[in-house]
């Protein structure tokens, strides 16, 4: 997945939460980098990448731990805010915490606990 | 160029910087970096990536996926830039990110989720579960 996080969401992220680490972003990721190859005849050439951070660069999965956790962050408050609508509706909880859904990422690996109403709501609003 | 671009000194070398001249260059380097102050000459070394590909299907050599690694030196300056910033990134991602900032943010996940499912999925022999446990590939 974090070969195709978006660099600009990356940017705006790094920007306002981590701003001390800008001017590294910015060497690394802010212009069009170049990705070189050897072709059949032995020749080395180059292809421009421009959407994409690089295999291997630790920095890759830190940013795409930055936009996947803006997204599970917010899913996650709407299903707390579902939990407790079914509370007050006096709901049977099987947790006594409001049915609560668990969502926890290890960087792209995303797993949940999810109660079966919460379902559909949640892989509709995760896609 | 590089060479160039690194021996630039503004100063007399310390006893101990005459002795590793190295780790001075690699220094500055980094420091050049951080700040951001590479010049856009020489950016296009530092984000370089060299491109290996690997065949997915030996049936159907069409089929390959592309890597572009990067260069040591962006792995070292990165690496250090995340190690220097663990407990605020940790802190910011917390507490669905487990992955940075964490000895044993994997084994959480596992034990936690083990828990949901013997507690809520298989401790129900004669009723539906009432949750689901999802894994989600991204």
């Amino acid at each position: 997945m974090f070969n195709s996080v978006s660099m600009a969401k990356s940017c705006e992220v790094v920007y306002h939460k981590f701003p001390h680490l800008l001017p590294l972003f910015d060497v690394l990721y802010y212009e069009d980098t170049r990705c070189w190859y050897r072709r059949p005849d032995r020749h080395r050439d180059y292809l421009l990448r421009k959407e994409e951070s690089s295999q291997g660069c630790p920095f890759a999965a830190f940013l795409a731990c930055l936009v996947l956790d803006d997204v599970i962050k917010q899913i996650d408050m709407e299903l707390h805010e579902r939990a407790r609508t079914r509370k007050n509706n006096n709901c049977i909880s099987d947790d006594g915490l409001d049915t609560r859904a668990v969502v926890m990422s290890y960087i792209d690996d995303t797993t949940a606990s999810i109660e079966n109403q919460d379902l559909q709501f949640f892989l509709d609003r995760f896609t | 160029m590089l060479k160039d671009v690194f021996l630039i000194r503004s100063k007399a070398l310390s006893e101990e910087e005459e002795r590793y001249p190295h780790i001075t260059l690699l220094r500055n380097l980094l420091n050049l970096q951080y700040t951001g102050k590479i010049p856009k000459e020489i950016r296009q070394y530092i984000n370089a990536n060299e491109s290996v590909s690997f065949h997915k299907d030996l049936t159907n050599l069409q089929r390959i996926r592309p890597i572009g690694i990067g260069t040591a030196i962006r792995r070292i300056a990165v690496t250090h830039a995340m190690a220097a910033t663990k407990d605020l990134t940790s802190e910011y991602l917390a507490p669905k990110q487990y992955a940075i900032g964490l000895s044993s943010g994997m084994g959480m996940v596992t034990q936690t989720i083990q828990t949901h499912t013997s507690r809520y999925i298989n401790n129900y022999p004669n009723k539906s579960p009432s949750r689901a446990i999802l894994v989600l590939d991204l």
